[in-house]
């Protein structure tokens, strides 16, 4: 075990990739706790140190960087074994991101904590609605922290106070002052007489409230007389800084002793307050305040404001002024320019200050307090008895999308024993009983908490891509029905994207015009765009054996088989005799013809021209047959096809459709046909929906060996080899067509494969994956 | 003299390379009889019809399996060279002349040809090899099987086929015009067996070595061979060569055959026609194991030189003879490989099968070139 009794330390970094946050205040806070992380990592067995960052947002810097031993941009965790989770900013980082670490119980979660400064000023920092919503949602994801690093014993009371938050959980580190700010050892001091400044700490943040050390500074004939003149450091534009000359003025001041610096560099700013009488901290809020520390380690006496953390760090109350009290500020500064004892008494009080604030002080503190606090970490909490709570993340009815159908069919079932919220895209989805709750995707991250198991639905189309982002952001189960994501990744996240990905799995550089040959003819697809997918899906789910095993073999992650469930509800009776001479009626199929169809969406991967071939080879043989592709097929291919059947003189006993082919159609196929033949020249161990209905429906079928084996058909599928002869699929359909008894077998198998492959069956199988216990009574059946 | 044949043999002078049907290609046209006129032609696709190949590019394509060996680019310009395009002289093919075919092509343009001649009355005749790419395209990984039909349908339409092998015809009669009592498939001539021109020797019993045929393509089991080998005994020096070209990326099951480094097995992979009858004159038995082939020509060539065989029942070569001074077997168990091999170690016995292989009489390649001829001029 190391040194902390855990193995790993994940971290949100996003404070230091944010601009507004990475240099200043926040990001060298946590930057001298973690660089006194780093130091304790390098003395011993050390616990591996894990930045998470937003992959959206700007990189780390290198010098931010070489605090981790690692950067990962997906914020869960990954390693087994003792944990912790720190956070930077749990405050102005949305907390969502980070929300699956803040709901593993089996990580201890520590918090970085600044203050509550917005609560006490909503004015000025929750004016909006949204900010207000934010805030809140911040203040109640801060309660899945376990402990607390406070910057200053003022924040915490707030934090105990305001929350409710056990003391036990908080500590104060202090904020560290910068090395270069610390005083030179050969260094000594400048004299009262050498001291020809009042110095003001600002900032762009109004609270920083210079108004009032300009106006004390203005009305003292005192101080002028002295030759004490007034540096306002922080960042002011032209505006403000000609704003506060207007102040300046019309308390009587004269320009030419008032000066403003920005963009200091530390050496500077040492200088700065290294060469004042005083320097002035007139804010009136603050959790900690850095001024005084850098002022002391200058060795220059501060006058504080009486407010937030300053009474904890200027105990003397002769330093401390109310920040709306500019005349009281005054009369302390002229006493300081008229006494030297006062000013001497003040500086020497003031001087050891610093020291208590050092980086490696503050992160000793920080270290010492959380090998003390941190113990043990206690084990999650089970509800027992409860019922569980599933989210599923997935396209749903009406979306014209075939596993929105599917999700819908075949989770019912598992709503009969857990509490089944969707979340879905599909924007007139329509709430049915048994959805405990039905909600957009984006909402899913704000209820993370609430769920014992989130599974993300994955597919191809546009229906996905949100299921995808929070997959990605968040990770969750998934269920991937699709064999390759490639159409997904070139077409909805972009050809860039696309070649990355492709580049990556495949171990070389991959140019963004095979990516697109390999969209277009999967069969010489050599990686499945499947990496992201299994790498943030726990458990990955798939359908086919055979894609669990490319995916195994491609990425080293091994997913769960749900054997893929037959979920479309066909008529009752279809297949009856007088059901079928009905159906072949009206699809207009004469008595004694041979009726092949194949269903699905006309594309090259289903063969149809070795299908033209193979009603060439049957007509050879003189037997009377129709081949018609049940599913729409795209003009300019229909033609080319079309063609090639007019060119072998099979056009008359071919039928294909141009437009979606309804459901009702669909289904006299179904009833009508004597063969169903389903193909896919591509083996990546993708799945056929039409096959499966032929399967339900007991239609016996023709299908390649790769598809048979992936749907794990039943016998009555007869396989042909995956390198297709139209010579050997007409053998195929002759053998089935020339055997009486095969109907009737083959519906008497179809029943027993659909007791395999229920919805209810797959409900239970997902349940058990997702390591869901449900109590006996209320299982599935 | 009868009136010419025309000899289409447009992939021939393509694309010509040392496959088994441009083997035969080259036999027919070196075999056939002088009194009868022959006329190689090949396909001008601009031009919707035939030209008459010029005499050097003739002879280049004809003995490039007598020079070393070329590339394919090599191969391409000497033709341009002695075939250029424009200088071409059509072939004028007129209602009743007679045209054959030795090849198997998949051009759908030189396909439509042979169907317009077909409706014009000039008569067609194929010679037919195998039906592999339509009964077992694994084996050639085709992806592409609409590509391959023209040709099989026009084969099913012409009625003048003369197939490899009485098996090849059985199988096309069956399984493509699925009339197997019907004797409209066509003749099944079988191929010459001299091809390697070796005098017959007879049996020495010293000689220990079995010598197995065949291109590492994958399919003909020279693993099996191999693990049958190493279950003899080996106390009286047997030996196992086996002979043929390698392919640039190898079926993975053959590597432990290729790598083999032991003293009783050696894998030559480029032999000439010297080594090869040095090898065969030193050989005590031949094996082919090997099912999935359109010919077999191999194994007709080693029993001609007098070599007992253990072969495949079903390999097709053997169809059109009897089973004479072989052992014909239904499996490729090692097992029963290594049984069949334990018997041709037994002198007695393989002088019996030695004494069968010579008085076979199979068919020289002149007897195949004048039967072609014969069946095209009937």
């Amino acid at each position: 075990m190391t040194e902390f009794g855990v193995e790993t330390i994940y971290c949100d970094a996003r404070a230091l990739q944010d601009p507004n946050y990475r240099y200043r205040g926040v990001g060298q806070h946590s930057a001298s706790l973690l660089s006194a992380l780093g130091k304790a990592r390098a003395s011993r067995r050390h616990p591996k140190l894990i930045a998470l960052v937003d992959p959206l947002a700007a990189p780390l810097d290198r010098i931010h960087e070489n605090l981790f031993d690692e950067v990962r941009s997906q914020p869960r965790r990954k390693e087994h074994g003792p944990a912790w989770f720190l956070s930077l900013s749990p405050m102005t980082h949305d907390p969502t991101w980070i929300a699956p670490l803040l709901l593993d119980e089996g990580l201890h979660r520590i918090a970085l904590f600044y203050d509550l400064i917005p609560l006490s000023m909503p004015d000025r920092y929750l004016s909006g609605a949204a900010q207000r919503i934010d805030y809140v949602n911040a203040l109640a994801w801060l309660r899945c922290y376990q402990t607390f690093a406070s910057i200053s014993r003022f924040s915490a009371d707030a934090l105990i106070e305001t929350m409710g938050i056990d003391p036990c959980q908080v500590f104060v580190t202090g904020v560290a002052v910068r090395e270069r700010l610390e005083p030179p050892v050969d260094q000594p001091p400048l004299s009262r007489a050498e001291r020809r400044w009042i110095v003001v700490a600002g900032g762009g943040d109004p609270r920083k409230n210079p108004e009032c050390a300009l106006r004390a500074h203005a009305r003292s004939e005192i101080l002028c007389r002295a030759g004490l003149r007034l540096a306002v450091f922080g960042n002011y534009s032209p505006e403000m800084q000609q704003e506060l000359q207007r102040i300046y003025l019309s308390e009587g001041g004269r320009l030419h002793v008032l000066r403003f610096y920005k963009d200091l560099s530390d050496g500077e700013l040492h200088q700065l307050y290294r060469e004042g009488l005083a320097t002035i901290v007139a804010s009136r809020a603050e959790g900690f305040s850095i001024p005084i520390v850098e002022s002391s380690a200058a060795g220059a006496p501060v006058v504080v404001s009486d407010v937030g953390a300053h009474p904890e760090l200027i105990e003397d109350e002769e330093a401390r002024f109310d920040p709306d009290d500019p005349d009281r500020l005054r009369s302390i500064l002229e006493r300081l320019a008229l006494s030297e004892d006062f000013w001497s008494g003040l500086r020497t009080k003031q001087s050891a200050l610093w020291t208590r604030y050092t980086t490696s002080s503050v992160g000793q503190r920080f270290l010492d307090e959380l090998n003390t606090r941190v113990g043990g970490l206690a084990a999650p909490t089970v509800r027992r008895g409860a019922r569980p709570q599933i989210a599923v993340l997935s396209p749903l009815p009406p979306a014209a999308s075939g596993i929105a159908d599917y999700t819908a069919a075949t989770l019912r079932p598992a709503a009969e024993v857990v509490d089944l919220h969707m979340f879905t895209d599909t924007e007139d989805a329509k709430p049915e009983q048994a959805w405990a709750s039905l909600q957009p995707v984006s909402a899913a991250r704000n209820a993370l908490r609430r769920f014992d198991a989130v599974v993300g639905v994955m597919g191809n189309s546009h229906h996905h891509v949100e299921v995808f982002d929070h997959l990605m952001t968040y990770g969750a189960a998934c269920i991937a029905h699709d064999a390759r994501q490639t159409d997904f990744y070139v077409h909805l996240l972009g050809l860039e994207r696309a070649t990355t990905v492709a580049s990556s799995e495949a171990g070389r550089s991959v140019p963004a015009q095979q990516v697109l040959d390999w969209m277009h003819n999967p069969r010489d697809l050599p990686v499945l765009f499947l990496s992201e997918i299994a790498e943030n899906a726990n458990p990955l789910f798939v359908h086919s054996p055979t894609t669990a095993k490319l995916i195994h073999d491609l990425y080293d992650v091994r997913p769960t088989v749900l054997p893929f469930a037959q979920y479309r509800l066909l008529p009752p009776g279809m297949m009856l005799p007088q059901q079928r001479r009905r159906a072949r009626t009206l699809v207009g199929v004469h008595e004694n013809e041979t009726l092949l169809t194949t269903f699905g969406f006309v594309g090259q991967d289903k063969a149809p021209k070795e299908l033209i071939w193979t009603v060439r080879m049957l007509s050879n043989w003189g037997h009377r047959v129709r081949l018609v592709f049940c599913g729409q097929a795209h003009p300019l291919s229909k033609a080319s096809y079309e063609a090639l059947a007019q060119e072998i003189g099979v056009e008359h006993q071919i039928t294909f459709f141009d437009r979606f082919v309804t459901d009702e159609t669909y289904m006299q196929y179904l009833s009508a046909t004597d063969v169903a033949i389903q193909l896919r020249q591509y083996k990546l161990g993708g799945l056929s929906g039409a096959l499966n209905d032929c399967i339900a429906a007991g239609i016996p079928s023709v299908a390649n060996e790769h598809l048979a084996n992936a749907m794990l058909a039943p016998s009555f599928v007869r396989r042909v080899p995956d390198n297709l002869s139209p010579l050997l699929l007409a053998e195929t359909i002759l053998a089935i067509v020339d055997d009486s008894q095969v109907r009737s077998a083959a519906l008497g198998e179809a029943q027993a494969f659909a007791l395999e492959h229920s919805p209810a069956r797959y409900s239970s199988l997902l349940l058990n994956g997702l390591g869901v216990e449900v109590p006996l009574q209320r299982r599935a059946t | 003299m009868s009136s010419p044949v025309f000899l289409d043999i447009s992939e021939f002078i393509q694309n010509p390379i040392r496959t088994g049907i441009q083997r035969v290609v080259r036999e027919v046209i070196r075999n056939w009889p002088a009194e009868q006129s022959l006329r190689p032609i090949a396909m001008n696709a601009e031009a919707d019809g035939f030209y008459y190949l010029p005499e050097p590019a003739l002879d280049y394509a004809l003995n490039l399996d007598r020079r070393t060996i070329v590339t394919r680019a090599e191969t391409a310009e000497r033709l341009r060279e002695h075939d250029p395009p424009n200088r071409r002289r059509a072939a004028h093919i007129r209602r009743g002349d007679r045209i054959l075919t030795p090849e198997l092509f998949y051009d759908a343009r030189r396909v439509a040809l042979h169907h317009r001649l077909a409706t014009e009355e000039v008569q067609l005749f194929y010679i037919v090899f195998d039906l592999l790419p339509w009964t077992r395209p694994a084996l050639f990984n085709i992806g592409d099987a609409a590509a391959l039909m023209p040709y099989l349908q026009l084969i099913s339409r012409m009625p003048k086929r003369c197939f490899i092998s009485t098996a090849v015809k059985a199988q096309f009669a069956s399984r493509v015009l699925r009339q197997p009592d019907s004797e409209d498939a066509g003749v099944a001539i079988p191929l010459g067996a001299d091809g390697l021109q070796l005098e017959r020797r007879v049996f020495d019993p010293s000689s220990r070595t079995f010598v197995c045929f065949g291109t590492f393509d994958g399919r003909k089991g020279q693993e099996i061979v191999r693990e049958a080998f190493l279950k003899l005994n080996h106390d009286n020096g047997e030996r196992l060569i086996f002979v043929g070209r390698v392919p640039d990326e190898p079926a993975r099951h053959l590597l432990p055959v290729l790598s083999d480094r032991s003293d009783t097995i050696q894998v030559i992979t480029d032999a000439s026609d010297r080594l090869l009858a040095d090898i065969l004159g030193v050989a005590r038995a031949s094996i082919y194991l090997s099912p999935e082939e359109g010919y077999g020509l191999p194994a007709i060539e080693s029993l001609y030189s007098g070599l007992p065989l253990i072969a495949h029942a079903e390999l097709p070569a053997l169809s059109d003879i009897p089973a004479s001074g072989q052992l014909r077997l239904n499996s490729t168990d090692p097992e029963i490989v290594a049984a069949a091999m334990r018997r041709l170690l037994d002198d007695a016995e393989t002088a019996r099968l030695w004494d069968e292989a010579a008085g076979l009489e199979l068919q020289s390649w002149g007897t195949y070139g004048r039967a072609i001829a014969n069946w095209a001029l009937l």
